[in-house]
């Protein structure tokens, strides 16, 4: 009697659990049901977000970048990055200082200047002096030279002279040089884009009808028995009664299943053997079909 | 008691049978027939001549994966009989339906091509369409250390058109890391043009199989093997020797489809291309491998040819147009080795195009391009299949194929 008793009282907190099993079972499956459309719905709203972003370019733009980043990576080790770090006030504030309107004015006007280099004449020693009358140029020259008194305090006040910074220096000098000056941005001007060659126009059938680059026509409509003929005629062969028989036979399959026959579908639909298909076309008889018949080339799925 | 008989547990008739069940009217019953307990797990094949997988991890009871409210029936069937709208079993039992499902597939047909089963079969010529072919590929290979190995599509259609590539992208994989790459001569003979006959994809991936040395024979028609010499020729009179032989031999419908007079001459069953109702019998629908249609013989066209089915059968029930249609659409992982795969996504007049998948930009699948995520993704499928896809249950994609994420170049 009493390991009866015990027996039940297990079996009873047995099922209890079971039930709670089950019971967690269906929640989840119900779950999965209810998030099934949610799912759904968000990965639609998503795909067409995502898709505009796309098509604006986005996603282009983010890898471009990463390759950017890539390059950046490459050229800098992380020593150069912890001093970019330690100087980053710094940068802020010459960007602050060369940001202030009338800064980005003077170096809009100096843009403005280069940009018209070619006319620019040259100018020599009384020229020179007879520009310094002008206003604006007395006013420039006193500007340049508070601009270099400062940079010449800036490298006296600097412990060693850094010979790399002067070569650099020369270097400059040098490829600024007047007439190198002119000579430079021809030369490093990158050549112009080669033009897009343009589209070969699409080879037409005896007839006019378009084809397209591989040899079919483009528009299976557009087919008549006289084109056919002309395009067997390119293909060296003569179209005979069994001949236009499977030609006939691969035009009335397309028209139900809108797809070119292979060579087991043609077996088929004309009642033929891949035999008398080799007999009949001899090199690859499926495309020839379809080319003569104006169909499209028989695709695998690739 | 209204009755839809499904014909075939795999993995079109097993999904339909598990959603059918769900959304059917009461006094509806679904009886899936099927005449074995077997359940194959099919895209494992490919990895199981590399030793990827064990046998045991691709076959499953068919009793397990269905529905409790589907009536599944393990028995032989002798015919369909559309007329007295059964299906007669062997042994004289008949089960009426109202509506009939085909979901019968396809197999191959090895003995189509002459010689190919004969000398030399399963020793030095091997399909990996089957498990035990797959077995006795990878006895093969265990033991191939140098020659060249010939990878034949006997004709089209055939299913999941990219494993033979995937095959050979494997086996380069897989000889590059036994060291033997260099003694091992590795062939694709295909009836079609090339390896790949649409334009994005022959531009994109043309250069892949240079890259791998991969030769291939275009325009191969196999017109009969002589495997006692290991040499395949073609009808229009080329020879190719071999020196081990993988075949994707000719691929038909079932028998039954033939003997029950609803099939073409290959025993395919002449389908409506977007409604999926079958022409040559009333009531009666089919989908997946079994139908005529030029969309691809893989599981994820059975998938999306299912969403079109369930409401397209609902409104029979209910008389009314048959409104949902299937557009062709078709995606597939193609393994290509050394952890990487590749994605297509394309239907009836998309061609597989370059891009991410689902999520425009962001993927994490890549479009016909290589990446380790692709790879992931299709082992990952595995659970997927068992799980959700075989189980009838949702996901959630849009059946129809989408261009968004796709890019035109």
């Amino acid at each position: 009697m009493q390991t009866e008793e015990i027996i039940l009282q297990r079996l009873d907190a047995m099922s209890l659990h079971v039930a709670q099993l089950v019971e967690r079972q269906r929640a989840r499956e119900e779950l999965f049901d209810e998030l099934t459309p949610i799912a759904r719905e968000a990965l639609a709203t998503a795909i067409t977000r995502l898709d505009a972003l796309d098509k604006q370019g986005h996603f282009a733009f983010v890898t471009e970048l990463a390759q950017v980043g890539r390059r950046v990576i490459e050229g800098f080790t992380p020593a150069d990055v912890r001093q970019l770090g330690d100087a980053i006030v710094g940068i802020l504030d010459v960007v602050r200082a060369l940001t202030r309107p009338e800064v980005l004015q003077i170096a809009t006007d100096a843009a403005a200047a280069m940009q018209h280099a070619d006319a620019t004449k040259p100018l020599g020693a009384f020229r020179a002096l007879r520009a310094t009358r002008d206003n604006d140029v007395q006013k420039g020259l006193g500007l340049l030279i508070d601009v270099l008194r400062r940079i010449g305090h800036g490298v006296n006040a600097g412990a060693e002279p850094d010979h790399k910074a002067l070569e650099t220096k020369a270097k400059l000098a040098e490829l600024l040089g007047p007439k190198r000056a002119r000579m430079l941005p021809a030369a490093a001007a990158p050549k112009p884009a080669a033009a897009p060659k343009p589209a070969m126009p699409p080879p037409a059938a005896p007839g006019g009808v378009p084809m397209r680059s591989d040899g079919h026509l483009a528009d299976p409509s557009g087919w008549t028995r006289t084109v056919g003929e002309s395009i067997a005629r390119d293909q060296n062969i003569t179209l005979d009664e069994p001949r236009w028989a499977l030609i006939d036979a691969a035009r009335a399959d397309f028209a139900t299943m809108q797809a070119s026959p292979n060579i087991q579908r043609l077996t088929q639909v004309a009642k033929v053997t891949t035999k008398d298909l080799y007999q009949l076309f001899p090199k690859a008889p499926a495309r020839t079909i379809a080319k003569i018949a104006g169909l499209p080339k028989p695709a695998g799925c690739l | 008691m209204k009755r839809i008989v499904i014909l075939g547990a795999g993995t079109a008739g097993t999904m339909m049978a598990n959603r059918l069940v769900r959304v059917l009217p009461a006094g509806w019953q679904v009886v899936l027939l099927d005449r074995d307990d077997t359940h194959l797990y099919q895209p494992g094949l490919l990895f199981l001549p590399f030793g990827a997988y064990r046998e045991a991890e691709l076959v499953r009871p068919r009793t397990q994966l269905v529905d409790r409210r589907v009536v599944l029936r393990l028995a032989d069937i002798d015919r369909v009989a559309p007329e007295h709208k059964h299906v007669a079993l062997k042994g004289g039992e008949t089960i009426d339906y109202d509506f009939l499902v085909l979901a019968t597939g396809s197999r191959i047909l090895p003995e189509a091509t002459p010689g190919l089963t004969g000398a030399g079969w399963r020793t030095t010529a091997h399909d990996f369409y089957t498990l035990e072919g797959a077995q006795a590929l990878h006895r093969a290979l265990d033991g191939f250390h140098a020659g060249r190995i010939v990878v034949n599509v006997a004709e089209l259609p055939i299913k999941c058109p990219v494993a033979p590539l995937e095959f050979l992208f494997l086996a380069d994989a897989y000889f590059t890391q036994r060291g033997e790459r260099d003694r091992v001569e590795l062939v694709l003979a295909t009836p079609n043009e090339g390896a790949f006959t649409k334009p994005v994809a022959s531009r994109l991936l043309g250069g892949l199989l240079a890259q791998r040395k991969i030769e291939v024979v275009g325009d191969f028609a196999v017109s009969a093997v002589d495997g006692a010499r290991r040499r395949l020729a073609s009808y229009d009179g080329r020879d190719l020797d071999y020196d081990l032989l993988v075949t994707v031999p000719t691929h038909g419908g079932a028998e039954i489809i033939t003997r029950s007079g609803l099939g073409d001459a290959n025993g395919w069953i002449p389908t409506h291309r977007e409604t999926l109702a079958v022409t040559s019998a009333a009531n009666t629908f089919a989908l997946g491998d079994a139908t005529d249609l030029p969309s691809s013989k893989a599981g994820a066209v059975a998938h999306f040819q299912g969403d079109v089915l369930t409401p397209n059968l609902l409104a029979a029930i209910d008389d009314r147009a048959l409104s949902a249609k299937f557009d062709g659409h078709t995606n597939c992982f193609i393994e290509t080795g050394y952890g990487k795969a590749m994605l297509i996504d394309f239907n009836y007049n998309t061609e597989p195009l370059p891009g991410k998948f689902p999520l425009p930009g962001i993927g994490p699948f890549t479009l016909l391009g290589e990446s380790a995520i692709n790879h992931w993704g299709k082992l990952a499928f595995k659970w997927l299949y068992w799980n959700v896809i075989v189980a009838g249950k949702e996901l959630p994609l849009d059946h129809q194929m989408q261009l968004a994420g796709k890019y035109a170049a």
